[in-house]
């Protein structure tokens, strides 16, 4: 029986004192409410983590060129001549597991013209290893392939939109683009729609208005600072994303060789990342669990307080049913069910709030938030053991009057 | 019936220390009172008659003595075991009625049955059928503050006589009430008496004591006077 007349009873009293029974729950609703909400922002901020992570690929090791002042990157050129075709051939060489090697550097255009009109691109020099890296399709004509490179062949893939701000309605093909200083043949023509700015993890612009020249012409004919790192990155596409570390220290090693010990590259190895921000969200988790524990914590005794003047103002009620055959245990279960059911309500409306707040960030903020199931039963959950530890003293308390000094008890 | 009388206290003490002084509550009672007696417990204040209330109630136990209830006793009984005999055998009515002031009149007068474990339905049910006895039938759904003193302690009395005591314990039932209300809830009780029912009246005015077929008088824990009354 117990239970539940004890839940009725927690109900109807809950209903005759709401002012009293809602600033009670107050601890409670606004612990919950921080949990959910500071859970579903760590969330939301490791999702992002690791959509970051996972653009980069987690099968890929990124050699990146450093960015330098000018007087360190004097100093540094004596010994090293940045990154570059060399490493990443040396990389193919010495490191096994490696599927591809795609070396790009990134080129700065002043000037991208046709005889029928100037535009405006991107400009990069990749290996033809690049397109299967990243996905390029082609819509007509052809590929970069290895002759371009070793004839360092003056051609260039462009993309759809450049196709069209240059040639109208005309085919591209075999016609010709000047980009900074030196002239191009169109070799081949994107395919269109293939607006994403990633594939298998490795970052691309939009591809359809990017021109994308054989690497070997970039170096040998674009004019450059001599002081730059002749590549901006070499994406090292391994078999399994699990190789990623030891291949990275197997690439340290060579590049650290190469460059003559200089400090002018950076590895950029994802896997490690994620465990970094994996390591560092819980970090953040176990911060924001201490900090809303305390705020349960206060509910809690927010919660015992209200319980324990309960007790008080009801002292003649448990006398009068102790009287008429209620047991300690009794009273014990319905003081504590009381407090329980607080915590409940409480719990529930803290759920609320949590989601309210969460929606609130994200659209304020524009950060991501994620509202977990798990964090939801946490909260709750915690709440309600709160609920139930906080009720057990005023409910010992009760239980233990003496019925008859309770019978007496004057208001 | 059983030839054991229903209450027997033999020499009990009731000993409350207050900062180191003794209080002799009760000094040496002996009392037998059998099925079916209506008795009025009578005494000044401070007499004693509170504290015997509360033995023979099973509120409290006895610091000395014996006292046992329908042959069984009471000392040495669990909390819980007392919580049971008050469930089961004793109906009180108190002077200020002691309600559930957000109970309507059937939960009120339900209330012990729920520690007795009875189901939902059933407690209505008989809440209904006691309620009707003590004449609130049509009374059932209203709170104790919709209801007048005399209902208040008509509802009282519901709420005793619904799990089928043995002992009815009235204490002062009619010490809130004006006369004439008091005269009614007299009433309710020399009926309850006439059908059977053990009925313990504790007072201190005579003309309700009238009511009773035997009269104690308790003077300083000591019982000093045991009379029945000859006639109405």
């Amino acid at each position: 029986m117990i239970f539940r007349e004890a839940l009725a009873i927690s109900f109807s009293s809950m209903v005759s004192h709401k002012m009293r029974a809602s600033l009670t729950m107050l601890g409670i609703v606004f612990g919950v409410g921080a949990v959910i909400a500071m859970l579903s922002i760590g969330a939301g901020a490791e999702r992002e983590a690791l959509e970051t992570i996972s653009r980069l690929g987690l099968e890929n090791v990124v050699v990146r060129a450093k960015e330098l002042k000018e007087a360190e990157a004097r100093e540094i050129r004596t010994k090293s001549l940045g990154v570059s075709l060399r490493d990443a051939e040396a990389i193919r060489d010495a490191v096994p597991g490696i599927l591809l090697v795609a070396p790009k550097v990134e080129i700065e255009p002043w000037e991208v013209l046709a005889a029928s009109g100037t535009t405006e691109a991107a400009v990069f020099g990749v290996a033809p290893e690049h397109a299967s890296l990243v996905g390029l399709e082609i819509a007509e004509g052809r590929q970069l392939d290895a002759r371009d490179m070793a004839d360092h062949a003056q051609v260039a893939l462009i993309g759809e939109r450049l196709r069209q701000d240059l040639y109208g309605y005309d085919s591209a093909l075999g016609r010709h683009l000047k980009v900074n200083d030196v002239w191009l043949e169109v070799v081949g023509v994107l395919a269109a729609g293939a607006e994403v700015d990633s594939f298998q993890g490795v970052s691309i612009h939009s591809t359809s208005r990017s021109i994308y020249i054989p690497v070997t012409a970039a170096l040998r004919k674009f004019d450059r600072d001599p002081l730059d790192s002749p590549l901006t990155e070499i994406v090292v596409h391994l078999e399994e994303a699990e190789q990623g570390a030891e291949a990275a220290a197997m690439i340290d090693n060579l590049l650290e060789h190469l460059h003559g010990g200089a400090d002018d590259y950076e590895l950029v190895v994802p896997e490690t990342l994620l465990e970094e921000s994996r390591r560092t969200q819980r970090m953040f988790n176990i911060v924001m669990g201490c900090i809303a524990g305390i705020s349960l914590l206060v509910g809690g005794i927010g919660i015992m307080n209200i319980m324990l003047a309960s007790v008080l103002e009801r002292t003649r009620e448990i006398g009068i049913r102790r009287a008429v055959g209620a047991r300690r245990r009794d009273i014990l279960i319905q003081f504590i069910v009381e407090s329980f059911a607080l915590a409940t309500v409480g719990g529930l409306a803290g759920v609320l709030l949590g989601i309210l707040i969460a929606r609130m960030v994200a659209v304020a903020a524009g950060w991501t938030t994620l509202i977990t199931p798990w964090s939801v039963i946490l909260a709750t959950g915690v709440a309600l053991i709160v609920g139930v530890l906080s009720g057990f003293y005023p409910a010992r308390r009760a239980a233990t009057l003496d019925p008859i000094e309770s019978l007496r008890y004057e208001r | 019936m059983s030839t054991t009388p229903l209450i027997q206290l033999a020499g009990v003490e009731r000993v409350f220390h207050k900062g180191g002084a003794a209080v002799r509550a009760l000094d040496g009672v002996d009392l037998t009172i059998d099925h079916g007696e209506y008795v009025a417990i009578m005494g000044p204040s401070g007499s004693g008659k509170s504290t015997l209330m509360s033995v023979l109630g099973c509120l409290d136990t006895p610091s000395r003595g014996t006292y046992s209830l329908s042959g069984r006793t009471v000392e040495g009984l669990s909390d819980d075991d007392l919580a049971r005999i008050r469930n089961r055998q004793i109906g009180f009515v108190f002077q200020s009625f002691d309600l559930l002031p957000r109970a309507n009149a059937v939960d009120n007068a339900a209330l012990p049955l729920v520690y007795a474990g009875v189901s939902s339905a059933e407690r209505r049910r008989r809440a209904a059928e006691v309620l009707a006895r003590v004449g609130l039938g049509s009374r059932q759904d209203h709170r104790p503050n919709e209801l007048s003193g005399g209902e208040c302690q008509r509802l009282a009395i519901a709420r005793a006589l619904v799990n089928e005591p043995s002992i009815i314990l009235a204490d002062e039932p009619t010490g809130n009430l004006d006369s004439a209300t008091s005269e009614e809830i007299m009433e309710i009780l020399d009926g309850l008496s006439r059908q059977g029912a053990t009925v313990l009246l504790v007072t201190h005015e005579k003309e309700i004591a009238a009511h009773a077929e035997r009269r104690i008088r308790l003077r300083d824990g000591k019982i000093v006077e045991d009379t029945k009354n000859s006639g109405e």
